[in-house]
């Protein structure tokens, strides 16, 4: 038995007994139909990508159809890999599969290190039953002006899907990622993903996820990130149109020295979509600093759970968190909940938390400037759910823009 | 033929009366002050005027160019030409001052030279560096009236109502709003309605009338420099007794 098939079977193991883990945050869901479902499931229809219909709705999510902004990218429709590509010398966008298979000696040092394998049922389903998932390495010095972007899309009713991806920046590397997920067909089924982030010393890694989703499904992304030296992750997350339920806990470690993260998220509840949206930014390398942003939006009978968490271990490190809700509804409920962690005397953290409806003094003010009732509401609902995120390419701004237009204007 | 008659206007707020009987009128192209002290109902009368849904109108009229707008909605007084710069306007998160001015124009039909006039005007009213701020977020005093007074400028109204915009304001930038306001609202021929409490903008704009408000009533009508000067020199409180009103 090689190593790759080794360390497998001792992942596997692991996972095995931790299929029945509940997660600590957010509703359970019981995967067994899934997981019978996708066992029995042999082929998935024949899909074309290249559909009108299918590409308006890739586009809902921030996905550039032409490709023509894009350094690479990666398509893959329930389990299955439609296709990958890189442009750029130096940028490699493989499959998990093929990575594994070709680049295990690289990817040993990176797989499952970020998260445990057992960190909770749907980590261990990932690893027991998932298929695919991206694989990006950028070599060392590396810097990609134009995003990669990346596409994790569900088609078949009731379809388990879940993929491992893994992202590698090497030292003085930067890259841009843009991930869209959403479905294309049945908005049923459950989404796992596992992804593993590490960004090299002095390097950057922004990553921008826009996820559209129906409500009979359920979604549990399990994100970790390592940062090293001078290191810095920007990632925007946002949430259009909301699942079932939703439930994820990014973990952000500032390993090295001045290293920097930034994690901000937008979602908005609708109908009777539960979502619990957090981030945790471990701060332990000397000087370095970390934010946590969100935006969460209750309308219909939605409950937003907006946690943060930052921990503070290295000297002079310093966090920040701010949470703001705005309910749009009697029947919303969101839920804030800031939590900061000294655990040496020489950090500075902070936070501010408000959850509250529209002023209505806002409204008759901009209708003071001759806007209608439902105009100023709009305006105030966009404006609240822009997050400037700072360090992102104009292009993907202007695509984040866009696409919170239209759905303000649809709120 | 009159910019602005106010008639006979009865206000009220959350139940409560605040308004009484307030009459006065503006004139194409005069510039009006009132004048009055603190919670006199200055800034009821404006939010009226403009159609604020928060003021009832208990009885009266207020005609804009001889029409009744009494009724009309607050977006439609502002689209026939009427613009209220706010006393202490709210905070508007994730909003632009530029943005907003380029929507407001937008919806006005106006493509044209939108942001060469932006630019004008706010090197004229020194607020270049809070064009691409949100709105009044964490904006000096000083700065949320000159982006107010901005604001205005931009909507070129036939009417200007300007609550309070020489209030917690430095000498300096109280001279350049009055410049401004001289040169390019009064100038271009808008009919301007000035409220304030200190009196001090009436040193820089040249009004041709004031009111006094007292309690919410009229109390007072006449000559603009002689009003301001009695005021400057005795203060309401002595004003008040001088002219035998009752509190």
């Amino acid at each position: 038995m090689n190593t790759l098939s080794k360390s497998r079977e001792l992942f596997k193991e692991r996972a095995r007994k931790a299929l029945t883990k509940k997660s600590t945050y957010g509703p359970d869901i019981d995967l067994e139909p899934y997981i019978r479902k996708h066992l029995e499931s042999s082929s998935l229809e024949t899909l074309n990508i290249r559909d009108p219909k299918i590409q308006t709705r890739l586009e809902s999510v921030g996905v550039d159809v032409s490709e023509t902004g894009r350094s690479g990218s990666y398509y893959q429709v329930d389990w299955k890999i439609i296709s990958y590509y890189s442009r750029i010398p130096g940028v490699k966008v493989l499959t998990l599969e093929d990575a594994l298979e070709n680049y295990w000696d690289v990817i040993k040092d990176y797989f499952w290190k970020a998260i445990p394998v057992d960190r909770d049922k749907y980590t261990a389903t990932v690893e027991l039953y998932g298929r695919g998932g991206y694989v990006i390495l950028v070599d060392d010095g590396v810097k990609v002006e134009n995003p990669i972007q990346t596409c994790l899309l569900m088609y078949t009713r009731n379809i388990l899907q879940a993929p491992h991806n893994i992202i590698v920046l090497g030292d003085n590397a930067e890259l841009h990622v843009i991930t869209g997920c959403t479905f294309l067909k049945e908005p049923s089924g459950i989404h796992l993903s596992v992804s593993e982030f590490y960004v090299g010393k002095g390097s950057k890694l922004t990553f921008t996820m826009i996820h559209g989703w129906g409500l009979q499904q359920h979604i549990r992304p399990r994100t970790g990130v390592i940062v090293e030296d001078e290191g810095e992750f920007i990632s925007h997350y946002i949430v259009l149109s909301p699942p079932g339920t939703l439930q994820t806990y990014p973990t952000v470690k500032l390993r090295g020295r001045d290293s920097k993260a930034y994690i901000s998220s937008v979602s908005v509840g609708l109908n009777t979509s539960i979502m619990d949206i957090g981030a945790e930014i471990i701060l332990e390398g000397r000087r370095s600093i970390g934010e946590i942003v969100s935006r969460s939006l209750g309308r219909d009978k939605s409950t937003i759970t907006a946690r943060s968490r930052i921990v503070g271990l290295g000297r002079e490190s310093k966090g920040h968190i701010e949470c703001m809700g705005l309910l749009l509804s009697d029947s919303a409920v969101i839920e804030a909940v800031p939590q900061l962690s000294a655990q040496t005397d020489d950090v500075e953290l902070t936070h501010e938390a408000s959850i509250g409806r529209i002023a209505e003094d806002e409204i008759y003010y901009l209708m003071s400037k001759g806007f209608t009732y439902e105009e100023a509401k709009s305006i105030i609902v966009r404006g609240f759910m822009s997050i400037e995120v700072k360090g992102i390419p104009k292009t993907l701004r202007n695509m984040i823009e866009n696409v919170i237009n239209i759905v303000s204007s649809k709120l | 033929m009159y910019a602005l008659e106010v008639v006979d206007l009865t206000v009220s707020v959350s139940g409560k009366r605040i308004l009484k009987n307030v009459s006065l009128n503006i004139k194409c192209g005069e510039v009006v002050l009132l004048l009055g002290p603190n919670g006199s109902g200055k800034s009821t009368l404006v939010q009226t005027i403009i159609g604020n849904p928060k003021y009832r109108v208990e009885s009266g009229k207020i005609i804009f160019y001889g029409e009744d707008i009494t009724k009309l909605p607050m977006e439609a007084r502002v689209l026939k030409g009427i613009s209220l710069a706010y006393q202490i306007p709210p905070k508007i998160r994730g909003v632009k001052v530029r943005d907003l001015i380029v929507h407001m124009l937008r919806k006005r039909g106006k493509t044209k030279n939108i942001v060469s006039e932006l630019e004008e005007y706010a090197s004229l009213l020194k607020v270049q560096h809070l064009l691409d701020r949100e709105i009044n977020v964490g904006f000096s005093g000083g700065e949320m009236k000159r982006v107010e007074l901005l604001l205005t400028l931009m909507q070129k109204p036939k009417l200007a109502l300007l609550d309070e915009v020489d209030s917690g304001v430095d000498v300096e930038n109280i001279a350049l709003m009055g410049k401004v306001i001289n040169e390019h609202l009064v100038g271009s021929g808008a009919s301007t309605l000035i409220i304030t409490h200190t009196a001090q903008i009436a040193k820089y704009v040249k009004a041709d009338k004031a009111y006094v408000m007292i309690n919410g009533s009229i109390k007072c009508e006449g000559d603009a420099e002689k009003i301001v000067k009695t005021i400057l020199q005795y203060g309401f409180e002595k004003c008040i007794k001088c002219l035998g009103w009752k509190l």
